[in-house]
């Protein structure tokens, strides 16, 4: 993040607002010109768009690209507005989804455009990975063109170990309209507010674990401890990839699983914003290696099966969730593959996620991978996983956290920002003091109301 | 509602630092010309042109006069940029108060926030909408003619 700015002029901070509802914090160097900014604003961290379609507005006036940023006399803390004019050629439109409200291309980028609205991988049927990969071999399709039984995780952890795989992977997942499609497809993702934060941060956590076939086998495991405990969902995966129902692979010989009527796990996988997001993405990863139909795709036939599976049995089984035997029983039966693998560190996290399910879930506290203190206070009666974004914030927390730290705050924006709205309603009624209004509307969780009665009771 | 009158610095402040974080609405901003002015008499402000119209994606550059008697008084107003509105002068760019509710009826509570998000909707409104432009980025010739 170069600045061009020398060494000892006095740096800026202040917000640039777009004209969609993007804000970034700026800090640069009060000498930089606007042409600077501009650039600096046009960078993949910010708003993707050429330097030329950005015009700035700072107090009323236009602010002209050769001019220094001091002209302007912004004090720290100010807010710049920036106006995208319309595209006089289109651009390839893989601006983020902040700044898809505006400037949509003329022209379809390829020929996938308009099957998607949010679909970043559109340009993938296009020029720009050409000759990025090659086209594997007929033989991954396997029979009757890929159409059979999935392949085995084996073979998926074997492909994910090929650098080539992770590369595109990464690449996937290091573009910003990736993410946006993955909360896009994800509704509980979707209803969080900062999922996209909380994503990009924890973007190197997921990314190792979706591209680390260590970790993958992990969670292959885990998985068909699962689906071992839940009779009937697994054939009707019909995946003859999968291990049969309660033939589950020797290491995850569960206790828990056989017979029982209420697996907390089923209603765990189904609801699991977790596993969605993998849910989601290998499709798409799938798509991008081989560059032709999803059917071929491994990973695809590894997770939606799944996916699809519990999710349909899942709230029903959740629903008569009453036994916190069994919640324990299960969470101790997840331990123990990991504790025999070796890539355990990774795998830690999900073992504090589903413990913290647990605690969630029964109040059971099943505490098997030491919980960070998660959920201590939550005791809904059922899986709160669909409803409750906190519970989800922390479980994505967790996710990062590897188990051990402490949960962060889960909404980090400032005051001014998230309230913004009702901060503007409770000036326009006359409380004009920013310290209380932030108190109050904390208190209130972000109500109006509630943040009118307490000032007016305070 | 016997509330105390504001004063004019007061008021002009409350609109600086509102017009600076941008907590106003985002299709116009405002601040003031000199950083410096004590008196705060002198504006510029801009105006997003609104969409789904002749002026979408235009930026307007207006000026505005606070005078002494502001609030009590409403600001004068001229346009920078060359627009065709009825309401504004051909060479000066001055916006005729008579052609603006909100100036023809100003009220105290009125701001120069109100006055660019009126002429905003006024720039939108069925009959203007449609109407020729000169090219992009034109201003007036004449400065205006402002009162010390």
């Amino acid at each position: 993040m170069a600045d061009n700015a020398e060494g000892s002029a006095t740096k800026l901070s202040f917000k640039v607002k777009t004209s969609g509802d993007g804000l970034h914090s700026i800090t640069i160097g009060e000498f930089s010109t606007v042409l600077d900014l501009k650039t600096k604003l046009s960078g993949e961290d910010y708003e993707n768009i050429s330097v030329d379609r950005m015009r700035l507005i700072y107090s009323g006036r236009v602010m002209k690209n050769e001019e220094p940023l001091s002209t302007y006399k912004i004090k720290n803390g100010n807010t710049i507005h920036m106006v995208k004019s319309a595209a006089s050629n289109p651009t390839p439109a893989n601006t983020s989804a902040a700044a898809s409200t505006l400037a949509q291309p003329a022209v379809p980028p390829n020929m996938s455009a308009g099957t998607s609205a949010n679909n970043p991988l559109d340009h993938l049927t296009g020029a720009r990975y050409a000759g990025f990969a090659n086209l594997p071999s007929a033989d991954l399709f396997g029979p009757n063109g890929g159409m059979g039984a999935p392949p085995s995780m084996d073979e998926v952890a074997d492909m994910l170990s090929n650098p080539q795989s992770a590369q595109l992977l990464n690449e996937a997942m290091s573009n910003p309209g990736f993410l946006d499609m993955m909360i896009e497809n994800n509704p509980m993702l979707r209803n969080l507010p900062n999922a996209r934060e909380i994503l990009q941060q924890q973007l190197p956590t997921i990314r190792h674990l979706m591209s680390d076939p260590e970790a993958m086998r992990n969670m292959m495991r885990m998985r068909s401890m699962f689906e071992g405990g839940m009779p009937g969902a697994g054939g009707a995966g019909g995946a003859g990839g999968f291990p049969a129902p309660g033939a589950t692979d020797t290491s995850g010989s569960n206790p828990a699983s056989g017979g029982q009527q209420a697996n907390p796990f089923a209603g765990l996988m189904g609801g699991n914003p977790f596993l969605n997001p993998f849910g989601a993405q290998p499709p798409s990863y799938a798509r991008s290696t081989p560059g032709t139909g999803g059917a071929a795709s491994p990973g695809a036939a590894i997770s939606t099966p799944g996916a699809n599976t519990t999710a349909s049995s899942g709230g029903a089984t959740a629903g008569s969730n009453d036994s916190n035997t069994g919640a324990g029983a299960g969470a101790t039966g997840a331990s123990q593959p990991q504790a025999g693998s070796p890539g355990a560190a990774q795998a830690n996290p999900f073992a504090a996620l589903f413990s913290a399910m647990n605690q969630a879930q029964g109040g059971a506290g099943a505490g098997a991978a030491g919980s960070p203190g998660v959920g201590a206070g939550q005791n809904p009666p059922m899986n709160p996983f669909m409803a409750d974004p906190q519970a989800m914030q922390n479980m994505l927390q967790n996710l990062g956290l590897g188990g051990g730290a402490a949960a962060a705050p889960a909404d980090n924006r400032p005051p001014e920002e998230r309230y913004a709205d009702q901060l503007r309603q409770l000036n326009d009624m006359g409380f004009t003091d920013f310290d209380s209004n932030v108190t109050a509307l904390r208190r209130s969780g972000g109500s109006v109301q509630g943040a009118i009665e307490y000032l007016l009771s305070g | 509602m016997a509330a105390a009158k504001v004063p004019r610095n007061f008021r002009l402040l409350e609109e600086l630092e509102k017009g600076e974080k941008g907590q106003g609405a985002e299709a116009c901003s405002y601040g003031l010309d000199d950083p410096e002015d004590l008196l705060m008499s002198n504006w510029n402000g801009t105006i997003l042109g609104p969409p789904h119209s002749v002026h979408e994606n235009r930026i307007y550059s207006v000026k505005m006069h606070c005078g002494k008697d502001y609030p009590d008084k409403p600001p004068e107003i001229w346009f920078r940029s060359q627009i065709n509105l009825p309401g504004v002068d051909i060479t000066t760019g001055k916006v005729d108060r008579q052609h603006l509710r909100c100036l023809a009826e100003w009220k105290r509570e009125h701001t120069m926030e109100t006055i660019l998000i009126e002429l905003r909707r006024f720039m939108a409104s069925s009959q203007n909408k449609k109407l020729q432009q000169p090219a992009e980025g034109t201003m007036y010739d004449q400065e205006p003619t402002l009162p010390a």
